[in-house]
């Protein structure tokens, strides 16, 4: 049988061991097979933890995880700026939280799972374990979050949980920077007023600035 | 101060360590959960997005070719011209039925509609669209079943009317002779234009319109009892009454054909005899007209300057505009009206525009109004040859001729009408007067047009 000759052209192909983030984005964007599963183990990490911080407790953060990569893969060649990589996960870890915060509405709206079986457990008295008072307190301070419209929500979480720069979260949710601002002022005055309500966090917070102030004094 | 302090106004977040303690939660948890397994089930996943956006895009493409199939098809049949087919009668290749010899001849089109032709009737399928036909009645009366679709539209034009059709039932009758239109609309909305119409009248269903442009008549009134129309295919029309005793194909007894007697042909010794007047009829004399200004006008002699342009509109081949506006103005207002050259120029748009009754008309009025002129000399000869061309006996264009050689025997005809004389006087075997005209002709014209078939006639003689 005769061998037809084939030209085939290759581009430059991406290496894993190269650490900028934009040879990277460069890469993904394209679409160079080699770079998604250096995409993943790099940024893995950074999506599971931001992923835990804007969820909180008690969500399958391998789940969202999974999400995120697959929104992720499917529209980062579209990436304009390959400077952005990492905000660009950051954003799509914000949409695929929000819109899980929206099913969990939905389920617990129609009494399915996740808090529409079972009233809220009582605030167990605090025992002197450390790290089960600490898990009680955040599983406690995100519940308080959950009372929040989505929107208010995603933009706490963002500002004050994962810090994001007020620029960058107001880019992220589709608003201005003053109109950013003013609305987090807003949610930041009710959150406080929740916590203030819940007898655990408002201890939880006495403690701490009695703790801050005993630093500050010798 | 952190930017959080200045949202506040420069205050410290009092929230703050419980933000610090969610995210040394969130710190404190694994990294890394998923491992080998999860890229695995990513992997997974990201070819299962790859088979479900190609499944989705060849769907996408699939349905795409459908509609643009659809849509083609859609457009080929919108821009696809309706074929028809006659049956009944013999009609020339252009679409033109001469005569209509049997009861009822049809016209089947592809989209279903259908024409009925009485005997006695001409009509011309003058041209086809996608969206409908152009039909000319000449004469005679015809039956309409036009199927609605969208933006069909269908034409018929009897003498100087126009009736537009989308979709409905309807009988139209012309006669050419004296100008008279009916137009009877059993169901549907037709619109009619033309003389004193002013843009057009709209008919209903059960209306019938009769026009008589030459007397400024125009009338919608209830139908009478009409016969029912003869069934075409179009769509079922009424249903025949069993008692209505005349048939589909025969003529209307309710309303008799407005069709008169052809004129009278003349003799071969006498003066050829002019058109009898339209025979009246009481139906439209006693009605009252439905645009008293079209009657004011009838009758009323034409503006001086009407028609000033007509000899330039000739001049390049325009003669429908002229047989319009002589139309609009009325027929026998122009004929009675118009100064002799206007009237040469009327007769020649309507021997032109192949409408030979007016032109026979306007000729033989020309004649009356201005005797002894050359004019109507030449009127005489042309009535000759329009006897002719409507392939009557040679008996009706003989005496013109003769009498044209008396009126002018050095006139721009006198060589023509010599000839014609000859030519429908050699059909005849033996004829001693074909002879004596073959010498005069070849002694008067040697080198005419007729001179071999002088010789011919002299050279068969025995």
């Amino acid at each position: 049988m005769a061998v037809i000759p084939r030209l085939i052209l290759v581009g430059k192909s991406f290496r894993g061991d190269e650490g900028d983030d934009v040879a990277l984005a460069e890469a993904l964007i394209r679409r160079d097979p080699q770079a998604t599963f250096v995409a993943w183990t790099r940024l893995h990490g950074l999506a599971v933890g931001t992923l835990r911080r804007l969820a909180g407790p008690g969500n399958d953060i391998d789940d969202l995880a999974q999400e995120v990569f697959l929104r992720f893969f499917r529209y980062v060649h579209k990436l304009r700026d390959p400077k952005a990589l990492r905000s660009f996960l950051i954003g799509i870890c914000l949409r695929v939280v929000r819109g899980e915060m929206r099913q969990r509405w939905l389920r617990r709206f129609l009494r399915l799972t996740d808090g529409g079986d079972a009233p809220e457990p009582a605030v167990p008295a605090r025992d002197g374990d450390g790290a089960s008072d600490a898990r009680e307190i955040v599983r406690r301070y995100y519940a308080i979050l959950d009372r929040l419209s989505n929107e208010d929500r995603s933009l706490y979480v963002a500002r004050h949980v994962e810090r994001l720069p007020l620029t960058e979260v107001a880019t992220l949710h589709g608003l201005s920077d003053s109109t950013a601002r003013r609305h987090l002022l807003r949610i930041a005055r009710r959150v406080a007023a929740m916590v203030e309500a819940d007898p655990a966090l408002s201890a939880y917070l006495a403690e701490e600035e009695q703790a801050r102030r005993g630093k500050q004094t010798p | 101060m952190s930017d959080d302090d200045k949202e506040r106004g420069g205050a410290p977040d009092p929230l703050a360590p419980l933000a610090d303690l969610a995210r040394a939660w969130a710190d404190a948890g694994p990294q890394h959960p998923g491992g080998p397994g999860a890229w695995a089930e990513l992997d997974a996943g990201l070819t299962r997005q790859v088979r479900r956006r190609r499944a989705q895009w060849a769907l996408a493409g699939a349905l795409g070719l459908v509609l643009v199939a659809a849509a083609g098809r859609g457009v080929w049949l919108r821009h696809q011209r309706l074929t028809y087919a006659i049956e009944g009668a013999d009609a020339r290749t252009d679409g033109y039925i001469p005569r209509v010899v049997e009861p009822l001849a049809r016209v089947r089109f592809s989209d279903g509609s259908e024409v009925g032709l009485e005997h006695g009737s001409r009509a011309w399928v003058v041209a086809t669209g996608a969206d409908g036909a152009q039909l000319r009645l000449e004469d005679g009366r015809a039956h309409f079943a036009v199927v609605h679709r969208p933006h069909a539209h269908w034409t018929v034009e009897a003498g100087p009317f126009v009736v537009s059709v989308t979709g409905t039932k309807f009988d139209v009758e012309w006669s050419g002779t004296n100008d008279r239109l009916r137009v009877h609309l059993r169901s549907g909305v037709v619109t009619v234009g033309g003389p004193q119409t002013r843009g057009g009248v709209t008919l209903l269903p059960g209306q019938v319109l009769e026009a008589r442009p030459d007397e400024g008549i125009l009338r919608v009134e209830p139908a009478p009892a009409d016969p029912p129309a003869p069934p075409l295919r179009g769509a079922p029309l009424e249903k025949a009454s069993p008692t209505a005793a005349p048939s589909a194909t025969s003529p209307s007894a309710a309303a008799p054909p407005l069709t008169s007697p052809p004129p009278a042909v003349p003799g071969p010794a006498g003066e050829p005899a002019p058109p009898p007047p339209p025979a009246a009829d009481p139906r439209l004399l006693h009605a009252a007209p439905v645009r008293p200004r079209a009657l004011a006008l009838a009758g009323a002699p034409v503006a001086a300057g009407f028609g000033s342009d007509w000899r330039a509109e000739i001049a390049r081949g325009e003669f429908e505009p002229i047989l319009h506006e002589a139309a609009a103005r009325g027929t026998e207002s122009c004929l009675r009206s118009l100064p002799s050259d206007r009237l040469a120029v009327l007769g020649d748009a309507a021997r032109y525009g192949g409408q030979t009754d007016l032109a026979r008309r306007v000729l033989q009025a020309q004649r009356a109004r201005f005797p002894g002129s050359s004019a109507a000399a030449e009127a005489t000869f042309l009535l000759g040859r329009l006897a002719e061309d409507a392939h009557e006996p040679g008996s009706v264009a003989l005496p013109w001729y003769e009498r044209y050689l008396k009126e002018a025997p050095t006139g721009v005809y006198a060589a023509e009408a010599l000839g014609r004389q000859m030519l429908i006087l050699g059909g005849r075997a033996n004829d001693q007067r074909a002879r004596e005209i073959a010498r005069k002709y070849l002694e008067g014209y040697p080198r005419g047009a007729y001179v071999a078939q002088a010789r011919e006639i002299l050279e068969g003689a025995p």
